[in-house]
């Protein structure tokens, strides 16, 4: 049997780390990302992992055999076919213009000629940033021209090991400055506040400046212009509504370790889905139109979308979408809808409850 | 004096529930389980059909709020079991004899105090006195 493939779509180091773990798991890995204005990526993608620049606009199927709509820059459109499909949606973080924006390689980056620079993380911003800053913060002392560093944070959101990354950044000599808004200019780069602990004024003039962007909280994962809402969490943690599209979730407010094992749990999923996926349609629940109404009760109240109307307005059960929940069959008022998988429960349900019991 | 017969609505997934720390099924011989691909299924023609069948009361388990795997399986078996405890009252019958539980798949303890409970309650009604006759 040829390995099964799974599409990745993503940008960020989520969507790397679930295509390897595809490869990993004997799967076929095709990472497909759209870098729009980013321009360039800074991670490195291992060997094995088939790249395709482009955007998921769609994909049509279930799980085993799907059928996803890409398209390229220059607006080709291509199908690939795929058992299952890993959303791996990032912030897409976006500086402020002139400034240099939070992430693994801004240290690296930075130009040898920087003399001071302050990094701020102004309220809300997403919980793993305290932590990378520190980080680069640390690296950029590390250099021989020991630059002065200056972090403005609203919260030093250092959880366990991080702990001691931050302590052996404040005695490399980073000055911790704790402020919900540093007033920011930026022609020419200014940074001013007022540290919380100290009550101190403190304003400076750093050759760098860099920033993290204000997350907003996203409830539909989005990549590019294909959208897909989160499951609920009993159909598992990296589920999305849709049998066969998994996810690990809003990227956000992730430190990194949650990321890498989220990326993990959702590949893991797939391939499990790739190589054993479930017949949905012979479950779903089945319309008798003769009984049926056209009322739409069963559309209204499924869950999934799956029931819809169809020729004479009657309905319709769409074997991909239907979870054989059976709330359509509750529901329907002529009784039009029944679940085929259950007909022996129901039976037997008779049998049990009537016994020869008086 | 006959023990009260239950008819015991319950959704595969807090099914769960009625399995005890050592593995097995704990459940009385007169409460009869019938489990359900998810709570949403169940109607008010299965409730009172149970009652008119031989059930002295009829419980409804299903998932908490929130965790229904179906997202609102749960809340439509709610809106069906209130219709129906409307019924009973209007037609003279304890609407207290139809209840809807929600349980996580691990409160085993808590899910057999609540049986108890509904059998303590239905011994006090007794069975229901319209019956499915001939006519």
């Amino acid at each position: 049997m040829s390995a099964p493939t799974v599409l990745v779509v993503g940008v960020g180091s989520a969507a790397v780390e679930a295509a390897r773990e595809i490869v990993a798991q004997g799967g076929r890995a095709v990472l497909v990302r759209s870098l729009g204005s980013r321009k360039q990526c800074f991670l490195r993608i291992p060997s094995g992992i088939e790249v395709i620049e482009a955007e998921l606009v769609g994909a049509e199927g279930s799980p085993g055999s799907f059928h996803a709509r890409l398209r390229a820059p220059g607006g080709d459109d291509m199908v690939v076919d795929c058992s299952a499909v890993v959303l791996c949606p990032s912030t897409g973080d976006r500086p402020a213009g002139g400034a240099a924006s939070l992430d693994e390689r801004c240290a690296a980056e930075a130009a040898e000629s920087v003399r001071s620079v302050a990094f701020v993380l102004p309220a809300g911003s997403p919980r793993p940033s305290f932590i990378r800053a520190v980080r680069a913060a640390s690296e950029l002392r590390a250099r021989a021209a020991r630059p002065s560093v200056a972090a403005f944070a609203a919260e030093m959101t250092a959880y366990g090991t991080d702990e001691v990354v931050y302590a052996q950044a404040q005695a490399d000599g980073v000055l911790f400055v704790r402020t919900p808004e540093a007033e920011v200019s930026l022609d020419p780069p200014r940074v001013a506040a007022r540290d919380q602990t100290t009550g101190r004024e403190i304003e400076i003039f750093p050759d760098l400046l860099v920033m993290e962007r204000r997350s907003e909280h996203a409830e539909v994962l989005t990549s590019g212009s294909f959208a897909v809402a989160r499951g609920s969490p009993g159909m598992g943690a990296v589920a999305t509504v849709r049998e066969g599209i998994l996810s690990p979730g809003p990227e956000y407010e992730r430190l990194e370790a949650e990321r890498v094992t989220g990326a993990r749990a959702a590949a893991t999923r797939a391939m499990t889905l790739a190589v054993h996926p479930e017949d949905r349609a012979s479950r779903a629940a089945v319309v008798d139109r003769e009984r049926c109404a056209a009322c739409l009760t069963c559309a209204r109240v499924c869950p999934f979308s799956a029931a819809r109307p169809a020729e004479e307005g009657k309905a319709s059960i769409d074997g991909a979408l239907c979870q054989a929940c059976g709330v359509c069959v509750g529901a329907c008022p002529a009784r039009a809808l029944s679940l085929p998988s259950y007909a022996e429960v129901a039976e037997h349900e008779r049998e049990i409850i009537m016994g020869d019991r008086q | 004096m006959t023990e009260p017969i239950i008819a015991m609505f319950i959704c595969k997934t807090a099914r769960t529930a009625l399995a005890g720390p050592e593995g097995g099924e704990t459940v009385p011989p007169e409460v009869q389980v019938i489990e359900l691909p998810c709570s949403g299924r169940v109607d008010e023609v299965m409730m009172l059909r149970a009652l008119r069948q031989g059930a002295w009361a009829a419980m409804v388990v299903a998932c908490l709020d929130g965790n229904c795997r179906n997202r609102t399986g749960n809340y439509q078996a709610r809106k069906r079991v209130a219709e129906v405890r409307s019924l009973l009252s209007q037609l003279g019958l304890e609407p207290d004899r139809v209840k809807m539980f929600s349980v996580a798949s691990n409160q085993h303890a808590w899910l057999m105090e609540a049986l108890e409970g509904m059998r303590r309650s239905a011994r006090q009604w007794g069975p229901i006195r319209i019956l499915e006759g001939d006519g």
